[in-house]
Protein backbone atom coordinates (compact mmCIF):
# COMPACT_ATOMS: atom_id res chain seq x y z
CA UNK A 1 0.00 0.00 0.00
CA UNK A 2 1.39 3.71 -0.76
CA UNK A 3 1.88 6.19 1.78
CA UNK A 4 -1.37 7.96 0.51
CA UNK A 5 -3.30 5.04 0.45
CA UNK A 6 -2.28 4.47 3.92
CA UNK A 7 -2.79 8.01 5.15
CA UNK A 8 -6.41 7.62 3.70
CA UNK A 9 -7.08 4.06 5.32
CA UNK A 10 -5.93 5.64 8.68
CA UNK A 11 -8.24 8.73 8.46
CA UNK A 12 -10.64 6.22 8.01
CA UNK A 13 -10.14 4.76 11.07
CA UNK A 14 -7.68 1.77 10.14
CA UNK A 15 -5.56 1.24 12.78
CA UNK A 16 -2.85 -0.90 11.36
CA UNK A 17 -2.59 1.63 8.86
CA UNK A 18 -1.96 4.18 10.80
CA UNK A 19 0.56 2.00 13.18
CA UNK A 20 2.29 1.26 9.68
CA UNK A 21 2.59 5.21 8.91
CA UNK A 22 3.80 5.30 12.67
CA UNK A 23 6.64 2.66 11.97
CA UNK A 24 7.56 4.69 8.74
CA UNK A 25 8.60 7.96 10.72
CA UNK A 26 9.16 7.43 14.30
CA UNK A 27 12.62 6.46 13.81
CA UNK A 28 14.01 9.58 12.37
CA UNK A 29 11.61 11.56 14.36
CA UNK A 30 13.26 9.67 17.60
CA UNK A 31 16.91 10.67 16.61
CA UNK A 32 16.21 13.94 15.85
CA UNK A 33 14.22 14.48 19.57
CA UNK A 34 16.97 12.64 21.10
CA UNK A 35 20.18 14.23 19.41
CA UNK A 36 18.28 17.78 19.68
CA UNK A 37 17.55 17.20 23.71
CA UNK A 38 20.13 14.25 24.22
CA UNK A 39 17.98 13.12 26.91
CA UNK A 40 15.84 10.03 26.56
CA UNK A 41 12.56 11.03 28.52
CA UNK A 42 12.70 13.72 26.62
CA UNK A 43 13.11 12.16 23.26
CA UNK A 44 10.50 9.63 24.64
CA UNK A 45 7.85 12.26 25.56
CA UNK A 46 8.68 14.48 22.31
CA UNK A 47 7.96 11.17 20.58
CA UNK A 48 4.07 10.38 22.38
CA UNK A 49 2.81 13.63 21.95
CA UNK A 50 4.01 13.89 18.59
CA UNK A 51 2.08 10.79 17.27
CA UNK A 52 -0.58 11.62 19.25
CA UNK A 53 -1.23 15.32 17.65
CA UNK A 54 -0.74 13.23 14.57
CA UNK A 55 -3.15 10.90 15.51
CA UNK A 56 -5.36 13.43 16.99
CA UNK A 57 -5.57 15.74 13.70
CA UNK A 58 -5.04 13.03 10.73
CA UNK A 59 -8.24 13.32 9.88
CA UNK A 60 -7.61 17.05 9.24
CA UNK A 61 -4.65 16.23 7.15
CA UNK A 62 -5.27 17.35 3.76
CA UNK A 63 -2.60 16.56 1.44
CA UNK A 64 -1.65 19.93 0.89
CA UNK A 65 2.06 19.42 1.61
CA UNK A 66 3.61 15.73 2.09
CA UNK A 67 2.76 13.34 5.21
CA UNK A 68 6.79 13.86 6.34
CA UNK A 69 6.37 17.54 5.89
CA UNK A 70 3.16 17.60 8.34
CA UNK A 71 5.33 15.55 10.43
CA UNK A 72 8.34 17.02 11.03
CA UNK A 73 5.34 20.81 11.50
CA UNK A 74 4.66 19.08 14.56
CA UNK A 75 8.03 17.47 15.79
CA UNK A 76 9.92 20.42 15.41
CA UNK A 77 7.91 22.84 16.90
CA UNK A 78 7.66 20.46 20.10
CA UNK A 79 11.39 20.34 20.02
CA UNK A 80 11.75 23.92 19.40
CA UNK A 81 9.59 24.61 22.43
CA UNK A 82 11.69 21.81 25.03
CA UNK A 83 14.76 23.79 23.08
CA UNK A 84 13.47 27.48 24.37
CA UNK A 85 12.02 26.02 27.76
CA UNK A 86 15.12 24.23 28.95
CA UNK A 87 17.96 26.33 26.31
CA UNK A 88 19.19 22.26 26.68
CA UNK A 89 22.94 22.87 25.48
CA UNK A 90 23.65 24.70 28.92
CA UNK A 91 21.77 22.47 31.22
CA UNK A 92 23.06 19.16 29.82
CA UNK A 93 23.91 16.51 32.00
CA UNK A 94 27.89 15.69 31.85
CA UNK A 95 26.48 11.63 31.45
CA UNK A 96 24.83 10.96 28.59
CA UNK A 97 23.18 7.36 28.19
CA UNK A 98 24.00 5.14 26.30
CA UNK A 99 23.82 1.54 25.04
CA UNK A 100 26.63 0.60 26.76
CA UNK A 101 25.25 2.32 30.25
CA UNK A 102 25.75 6.23 30.84
CA UNK A 103 29.04 7.57 29.91
CA UNK A 104 30.69 10.88 30.02
CA UNK A 105 29.19 12.99 26.75
CA UNK A 106 32.57 14.37 26.44
CA UNK A 107 34.00 10.76 26.48
CA UNK A 108 31.10 9.65 24.16
CA UNK A 109 32.43 10.10 20.81
CA UNK A 110 35.94 10.74 21.28
CA UNK A 111 38.50 10.62 18.45
CA UNK A 112 39.55 7.01 18.67
CA UNK A 113 42.94 7.57 16.76
CA UNK A 114 43.51 10.31 19.67
CA UNK A 115 43.29 6.79 22.26
CA UNK A 116 47.27 6.46 22.73
CA UNK A 117 47.86 9.73 22.30
CA UNK A 118 47.46 11.79 25.64
CA UNK A 119 48.28 14.64 24.29
CA UNK A 120 45.77 14.17 21.49
CA UNK A 121 43.17 13.06 23.99
CA UNK A 122 43.67 16.20 25.93
CA UNK A 123 43.15 18.13 22.42
CA UNK A 124 40.17 16.00 21.82
CA UNK A 125 38.62 16.70 24.89
CA UNK A 126 39.52 20.73 24.82
CA UNK A 127 37.60 20.39 20.93
CA UNK A 128 34.66 18.91 21.99
CA UNK A 129 34.34 21.15 25.07
CA UNK A 130 34.36 23.89 22.51
CA UNK A 131 32.20 22.51 20.16
CA UNK A 132 29.69 21.40 22.64
CA UNK A 133 30.36 25.46 23.95
CA UNK A 134 29.66 26.08 19.84
CA UNK A 135 25.85 24.45 19.85
CA UNK A 136 24.93 25.70 23.03
CA UNK A 137 25.96 29.27 21.31
CA UNK A 138 23.18 28.70 18.75
CA UNK A 139 19.43 29.95 19.04
CA UNK A 140 16.94 27.12 18.99
CA UNK A 141 15.87 28.03 15.34
CA UNK A 142 19.72 27.91 14.59
CA UNK A 143 19.60 24.38 16.74
CA UNK A 144 17.14 23.04 14.51
CA UNK A 145 18.24 24.09 11.07
CA UNK A 146 21.51 22.68 11.22
CA UNK A 147 20.56 20.41 12.61
CA UNK A 148 18.04 19.27 9.97
CA UNK A 149 20.47 20.10 7.34
CA UNK A 150 23.75 18.09 8.88
CA UNK A 151 22.66 15.09 10.63
CA UNK A 152 19.26 14.72 9.42
CA UNK A 153 20.54 15.31 5.57
CA UNK A 154 17.70 17.24 4.99
CA UNK A 155 17.36 19.99 2.01
CA UNK A 156 16.71 23.99 3.14
CA UNK A 157 13.78 23.72 0.84
CA UNK A 158 12.07 20.96 3.28
CA UNK A 159 13.35 22.22 6.81
CA UNK A 160 11.88 25.26 5.22
CA UNK A 161 8.80 23.83 4.67
CA UNK A 162 9.08 21.48 8.12
CA UNK A 163 9.54 24.98 9.85
CA UNK A 164 6.44 26.70 8.45
CA UNK A 165 8.97 29.10 7.19
CA UNK A 166 10.47 30.10 3.39
CA UNK A 167 13.66 28.28 2.47
CA UNK A 168 15.40 31.62 2.86
CA UNK A 169 15.20 32.18 5.94
CA UNK A 170 16.17 27.97 6.46
CA UNK A 171 19.31 29.61 4.56
CA UNK A 172 20.21 32.65 7.08
CA UNK A 173 19.41 30.48 9.84
CA UNK A 174 22.37 28.19 8.41
CA UNK A 175 24.68 30.43 7.48
CA UNK A 176 24.76 32.08 10.61
CA UNK A 177 25.15 28.86 12.71
CA UNK A 178 27.76 28.02 10.04
CA UNK A 179 29.71 31.88 10.87
CA UNK A 180 29.47 30.95 15.20
CA UNK A 181 31.14 27.73 14.26
CA UNK A 182 34.07 28.78 12.23
CA UNK A 183 34.42 31.89 14.86
CA UNK A 184 34.79 29.17 17.18
CA UNK A 185 36.42 26.15 16.06
CA UNK A 186 38.91 27.77 13.06
CA UNK A 187 41.61 27.05 15.14
CA UNK A 188 40.99 23.54 15.55
CA UNK A 189 41.40 23.35 11.60
CA UNK B 1 34.46 36.86 -10.56
CA UNK B 2 36.78 37.35 -7.57
CA UNK B 3 37.46 36.01 -3.70
CA UNK B 4 34.53 37.89 -2.69
CA UNK B 5 31.98 35.44 -4.66
CA UNK B 6 33.55 32.03 -2.94
CA UNK B 7 33.30 33.81 0.55
CA UNK B 8 29.99 34.74 0.41
CA UNK B 9 28.28 31.62 -0.80
CA UNK B 10 31.20 29.12 0.88
CA UNK B 11 28.94 28.44 3.97
CA UNK B 12 25.79 27.47 1.56
CA UNK B 13 28.40 25.54 -0.84
CA UNK B 14 30.06 23.07 2.17
CA UNK B 15 26.27 22.14 2.26
CA UNK B 16 25.32 21.59 -1.30
CA UNK B 17 22.81 24.12 -1.21
CA UNK B 18 24.08 26.47 -4.56
CA UNK B 19 21.95 26.12 -7.71
CA UNK B 20 24.39 24.50 -10.40
CA UNK B 21 25.51 27.96 -12.27
CA UNK B 22 26.34 29.38 -8.30
CA UNK B 23 28.34 25.68 -8.20
CA UNK B 24 29.92 26.16 -11.58
CA UNK B 25 31.24 29.48 -10.84
CA UNK B 26 32.69 29.15 -7.25
CA UNK B 27 34.39 25.55 -8.56
CA UNK B 28 35.75 27.32 -11.36
CA UNK B 29 37.64 30.09 -9.49
CA UNK B 30 38.48 27.64 -6.58
CA UNK B 31 40.36 25.55 -9.00
CA UNK B 32 42.42 28.73 -10.39
CA UNK B 33 43.02 30.16 -6.47
CA UNK B 34 44.74 28.17 -3.43
CA UNK B 35 43.15 31.10 -0.89
CA UNK B 36 39.76 29.98 -1.67
CA UNK B 37 40.45 26.24 -1.98
CA UNK B 38 41.70 26.40 1.47
CA UNK B 39 38.51 28.40 2.70
CA UNK B 40 36.30 25.67 1.30
CA UNK B 41 38.71 22.80 3.27
CA UNK B 42 37.91 24.82 6.20
CA UNK B 43 34.29 24.92 6.24
CA UNK B 44 34.40 21.25 5.38
CA UNK B 45 36.79 20.66 7.87
CA UNK B 46 34.64 22.43 10.49
CA UNK B 47 31.48 20.12 9.44
CA UNK B 48 34.06 17.25 10.37
CA UNK B 49 34.57 18.05 13.20
CA UNK B 50 31.12 18.75 14.42
CA UNK B 51 29.97 15.16 13.25
CA UNK B 52 31.97 13.94 16.34
CA UNK B 53 29.25 15.26 18.58
CA UNK B 54 26.42 13.34 17.30
CA UNK B 55 24.84 10.63 19.10
CA UNK B 56 22.48 7.77 18.25
CA UNK B 57 19.28 7.09 20.54
CA UNK B 58 19.67 4.06 22.85
CA UNK B 59 18.59 0.77 20.91
CA UNK B 60 16.07 0.01 23.18
CA UNK B 61 13.96 3.62 23.58
CA UNK B 62 12.74 3.32 19.77
CA UNK B 63 10.62 -0.18 21.46
CA UNK B 64 9.96 1.95 24.82
CA UNK B 65 8.77 4.62 22.83
CA UNK B 66 6.53 2.17 20.26
CA UNK B 67 5.08 0.84 23.63
CA UNK B 68 4.48 3.73 25.31
CA UNK B 69 2.42 5.05 22.01
CA UNK B 70 0.57 1.76 21.79
CA UNK B 71 -0.72 2.31 25.29
CA UNK B 72 -1.60 5.74 24.86
CA UNK B 73 -3.53 5.36 22.01
CA UNK B 74 -5.22 2.20 23.46
CA UNK B 75 -6.41 3.63 26.23
CA UNK B 76 -7.32 7.27 23.91
CA UNK B 77 -9.44 5.84 21.46
CA UNK B 78 -11.18 3.43 24.47
CA UNK B 79 -12.29 6.40 26.13
CA UNK B 80 -13.45 7.74 22.44
CA UNK B 81 -14.98 4.69 21.74
CA UNK B 82 -17.40 3.94 24.65
CA UNK B 83 -20.20 6.47 24.97
CA UNK B 84 -19.23 6.92 28.87
CA UNK B 85 -17.36 9.98 27.63
CA UNK B 86 -20.31 11.32 25.79
CA UNK B 87 -22.22 10.94 28.87
CA UNK B 88 -19.85 12.85 31.26
CA UNK B 89 -20.34 15.87 28.89
CA UNK B 90 -24.06 15.46 29.22
CA UNK B 91 -24.04 15.70 32.98
CA UNK B 92 -23.80 19.00 33.72
CA UNK B 93 -26.95 20.09 31.85
CA UNK B 94 -29.16 17.87 34.06
CA UNK B 95 -30.58 18.60 36.61
CA UNK B 96 -28.91 18.70 40.45
CA UNK B 97 -30.66 15.99 42.36
CA UNK B 98 -30.39 13.29 39.33
CA UNK B 99 -26.04 13.97 39.87
CA UNK B 100 -25.69 11.37 42.38
CA UNK B 101 -27.59 8.72 40.23
CA UNK B 102 -25.56 9.70 37.30
CA UNK B 103 -22.39 9.92 39.30
CA UNK B 104 -23.05 5.90 40.17
CA UNK B 105 -23.80 4.45 36.90
CA UNK B 106 -20.54 6.18 35.58
CA UNK B 107 -18.86 4.67 37.86
CA UNK B 108 -20.57 1.27 36.93
CA UNK B 109 -19.50 2.02 33.58
CA UNK B 110 -16.28 3.35 33.92
CA UNK B 111 -15.46 -0.31 35.73
CA UNK B 112 -17.13 -1.79 33.32
CA UNK B 113 -15.33 0.12 29.91
CA UNK B 114 -11.87 -0.72 32.11
CA UNK B 115 -12.37 -3.87 31.91
CA UNK B 116 -13.22 -4.17 27.98
CA UNK B 117 -9.91 -1.75 27.56
CA UNK B 118 -7.73 -4.53 29.25
CA UNK B 119 -9.16 -6.97 27.38
CA UNK B 120 -8.50 -5.03 24.33
CA UNK B 121 -4.95 -4.92 24.77
CA UNK B 122 -4.03 -7.95 25.44
CA UNK B 123 -6.12 -9.12 22.53
CA UNK B 124 -4.10 -6.67 20.60
CA UNK B 125 -0.76 -7.81 21.86
CA UNK B 126 -1.26 -11.01 21.58
CA UNK B 127 -1.75 -10.47 17.74
CA UNK B 128 1.40 -9.35 17.51
CA UNK B 129 4.25 -11.58 15.95
CA UNK B 130 6.79 -10.73 18.26
CA UNK B 131 5.22 -10.65 21.49
CA UNK B 132 5.44 -14.55 22.20
CA UNK B 133 9.29 -13.48 23.37
CA UNK B 134 9.27 -10.88 26.63
CA UNK B 135 12.82 -10.70 27.23
CA UNK B 136 16.28 -12.44 27.00
CA UNK B 137 19.14 -12.22 29.32
CA UNK B 138 22.36 -14.25 29.26
CA UNK B 139 23.29 -15.62 33.03
CA UNK B 140 26.74 -16.58 32.79
CA UNK B 141 27.72 -20.01 31.87
CA UNK B 142 26.80 -20.24 28.61
CA UNK B 143 22.90 -20.21 29.68
CA UNK B 144 20.12 -17.77 28.38
CA UNK B 145 16.70 -17.40 30.04
CA UNK B 146 13.97 -16.01 27.80
CA UNK B 147 10.81 -15.30 28.80
CA UNK B 148 7.80 -15.84 26.38
CA UNK B 149 4.51 -14.77 26.37
CA UNK B 150 1.73 -17.22 25.35
CA UNK B 151 -0.28 -15.72 25.93
CA UNK B 152 0.91 -15.67 29.74
CA UNK B 153 4.36 -15.26 30.38
CA UNK B 154 6.97 -18.50 30.97
CA UNK B 155 10.72 -18.99 31.39
CA UNK B 156 12.72 -21.16 29.45
CA UNK B 157 16.19 -22.09 30.40
CA UNK B 158 19.06 -23.66 28.54
CA UNK B 159 22.69 -23.66 26.91
CA UNK B 160 23.24 -21.53 23.76
CA UNK B 161 23.53 -24.95 21.93
CA UNK B 162 19.98 -25.92 23.06
CA UNK B 163 18.03 -25.91 19.54
CA UNK B 164 15.06 -24.43 21.48
CA UNK B 165 17.22 -21.49 23.09
CA UNK B 166 19.63 -20.76 19.65
CA UNK B 167 15.86 -20.45 17.84
CA UNK B 168 14.23 -18.28 19.81
CA UNK B 169 17.40 -16.01 20.03
CA UNK B 170 17.69 -16.20 16.21
CA UNK B 171 13.69 -15.39 15.77
CA UNK B 172 14.41 -12.12 18.08
CA UNK B 173 17.46 -11.07 16.15
CA UNK B 174 14.87 -11.32 13.35
CA UNK B 175 11.95 -10.36 14.60
CA UNK B 176 11.76 -8.41 17.72
CA UNK B 177 10.79 -4.78 17.48
CA UNK B 178 12.93 -3.71 20.35
CA UNK B 179 16.27 -2.93 19.50
CA UNK B 180 18.04 -3.69 22.59
CA UNK B 181 16.29 -7.64 22.58
CA UNK B 182 18.11 -7.77 19.37
CA UNK B 183 21.55 -6.29 20.29
CA UNK B 184 21.17 -8.67 23.40
CA UNK B 185 20.44 -11.97 21.35
CA UNK B 186 23.36 -10.88 18.53
CA UNK B 187 25.68 -10.68 21.51
CA UNK B 188 24.75 -14.28 22.76
CA UNK B 189 24.85 -16.05 19.13
CA UNK B 190 28.33 -14.07 18.47
CA UNK B 191 30.24 -17.03 19.11
CA UNK B 192 27.95 -19.40 17.66
CA UNK B 193 28.87 -17.48 14.32
CA UNK B 194 30.87 -21.08 12.81
CA UNK B 195 27.21 -22.18 12.33
CA UNK B 196 26.00 -21.57 8.96
CA UNK B 197 22.54 -20.39 9.87
CA UNK B 198 23.55 -18.39 12.80
CA UNK B 199 26.31 -16.28 10.20
CA UNK B 200 23.18 -15.93 8.01
CA UNK B 201 21.40 -14.55 10.26
CA UNK B 202 23.96 -12.03 11.80
CA UNK B 203 24.54 -11.28 7.90
CA UNK B 204 21.05 -10.42 7.38
CA UNK B 205 21.33 -7.92 10.51
CA UNK B 206 24.28 -6.21 9.79
CA UNK B 207 22.78 -5.59 6.06
CA UNK B 208 18.83 -5.00 7.14
CA UNK B 209 18.49 -3.78 10.98
CA UNK B 210 16.71 -1.06 11.47
CA UNK B 211 19.17 0.23 14.50
CA UNK B 212 23.08 0.81 13.58
CA UNK B 213 24.12 -0.26 17.24
CA UNK B 214 22.43 -3.71 16.28
CA UNK B 215 24.38 -3.91 13.45
CA UNK B 216 27.46 -2.65 13.95
CA UNK B 217 27.44 -5.48 17.06
CA UNK B 218 26.80 -7.89 14.27
CA UNK B 219 29.90 -6.83 12.06
CA UNK B 220 31.57 -7.56 15.65
CA UNK B 221 30.30 -10.88 15.44
CA UNK B 222 31.79 -11.59 11.99
CA UNK B 223 34.31 -10.43 12.06
CA UNK B 224 36.49 -14.01 12.83
CA UNK B 225 34.85 -14.99 9.55
CA UNK B 226 35.52 -12.29 7.80
CA UNK B 227 37.94 -14.72 5.09
CA UNK B 228 34.15 -16.53 4.06
CA UNK B 229 33.21 -15.32 1.15
CA UNK B 230 29.25 -14.36 1.86
CA UNK B 231 30.75 -12.28 4.53
CA UNK B 232 32.81 -10.64 2.71
CA UNK B 233 30.02 -10.21 0.12
CA UNK B 234 27.95 -8.85 2.79
CA UNK B 235 30.76 -5.97 3.95
CA UNK B 236 30.79 -4.72 0.78
CA UNK B 237 26.76 -4.01 -0.03
CA UNK B 238 27.09 -2.56 3.52
CA UNK B 239 30.37 -0.08 2.74
CA UNK B 240 28.13 1.13 -0.72
CA UNK B 241 24.72 0.86 1.09
CA UNK B 242 24.06 1.36 5.11
CA UNK B 243 23.06 4.98 5.97
CA UNK B 244 25.38 5.54 8.66
CA UNK B 245 28.76 6.34 8.16
CA UNK B 246 30.17 4.43 11.51
CA UNK B 247 28.89 1.30 9.98
CA UNK B 248 31.10 1.82 6.44
CA UNK B 249 34.30 2.70 8.77
CA UNK B 250 33.95 -0.34 10.33
CA UNK B 251 33.23 -2.28 7.05
CA UNK B 252 36.06 -0.99 6.02
CA UNK B 253 38.52 -1.55 8.55
CA UNK B 254 37.15 -4.90 8.35
CA UNK B 255 37.60 -5.67 4.76
CA UNK B 256 40.49 -4.15 4.82
CA UNK B 257 42.06 -6.06 7.38
CA UNK B 258 43.44 -8.37 5.04
CA UNK B 259 42.85 -7.15 2.16
CA UNK B 260 42.84 -9.39 -1.22
CA UNK B 261 43.28 -6.99 -4.77
CA UNK B 262 39.17 -6.60 -5.57
CA UNK B 263 38.52 -4.84 -2.28
CA UNK B 264 40.15 -2.08 -4.62
CA UNK B 265 37.32 -1.77 -6.91
CA UNK B 266 34.84 -1.73 -3.83
CA UNK B 267 36.88 1.59 -2.36
CA UNK B 268 37.21 3.58 -5.53
CA UNK B 269 33.43 3.35 -5.77
CA UNK B 270 32.99 4.62 -2.17
CA UNK B 271 35.10 7.34 -3.14
CA UNK B 272 33.15 8.21 -6.16
CA UNK B 273 29.84 7.74 -4.47
CA UNK B 274 29.85 8.63 -0.32
CA UNK B 275 28.74 11.74 0.93
CA UNK B 276 30.59 11.47 4.26
CA UNK B 277 34.25 12.72 3.87
CA UNK B 278 35.57 11.23 6.29
CA UNK B 279 34.18 7.68 4.82
CA UNK B 280 35.75 8.82 1.91
CA UNK B 281 39.30 10.27 3.21
CA UNK B 282 39.45 6.57 4.88
CA UNK B 283 39.09 4.71 1.80
CA UNK B 284 41.63 7.07 0.26
CA UNK B 285 44.47 5.93 3.05
CA UNK B 286 43.63 2.94 2.59
CA UNK B 287 44.32 2.73 -1.07
CA UNK B 288 46.95 4.60 -0.53
CA UNK B 289 48.56 1.62 2.08
CA UNK B 290 48.14 -0.69 -0.59
CA UNK B 291 49.57 1.94 -2.97
CA UNK B 292 46.34 1.65 -5.38
CA UNK B 293 44.79 4.52 -7.15
CA UNK B 294 41.73 6.45 -5.70
CA UNK B 295 40.49 7.10 -9.02
CA UNK B 296 39.52 4.39 -12.20
CA UNK B 297 41.05 5.10 -15.47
Amino acid sequence: MDEAALIRAAQAGDQDAFEALVITYDQQVLRLAFNLLRSSEEAYDIYQEAFLRVHKNLEKFRFDCSFHTWLYRIVTNLCLDALRKKKVRKEEPAVIETSDGPKDRLELATDDRADLDPQRKLLSRELRERIESTLSGFTPRERMVFEMRHYQGMRLRAIGEGLGTTEEAAKNCLFRATQKMRAALGDFV
Amino acid sequence: MNCDFVKDRVELYVFGELDFHEEEVLESHAEQCAHCRSLIEEHRAILRLMNQVEVEPPPALLGQCRRGFKHHLQAGTAVKSTWLGQLRDLVPSWPRLTRPAIGFAMLALSFYAGRQVEERKSVSAAGLPTSTIRTIQGTGNGMVQIVLEEPRQRMIEGALSEAGIEQALLAATRQSPDAGMRLESVDLLRNRCNRDDVRKAMMQTLEHDESPSVRLRALEALRPHVNDSGVRQALTRVLLKDSNPNVRVQAIDLLVDRPPAEIVGTLQEVIRRDENDYVRSRCLRVLSQMRASPGVF
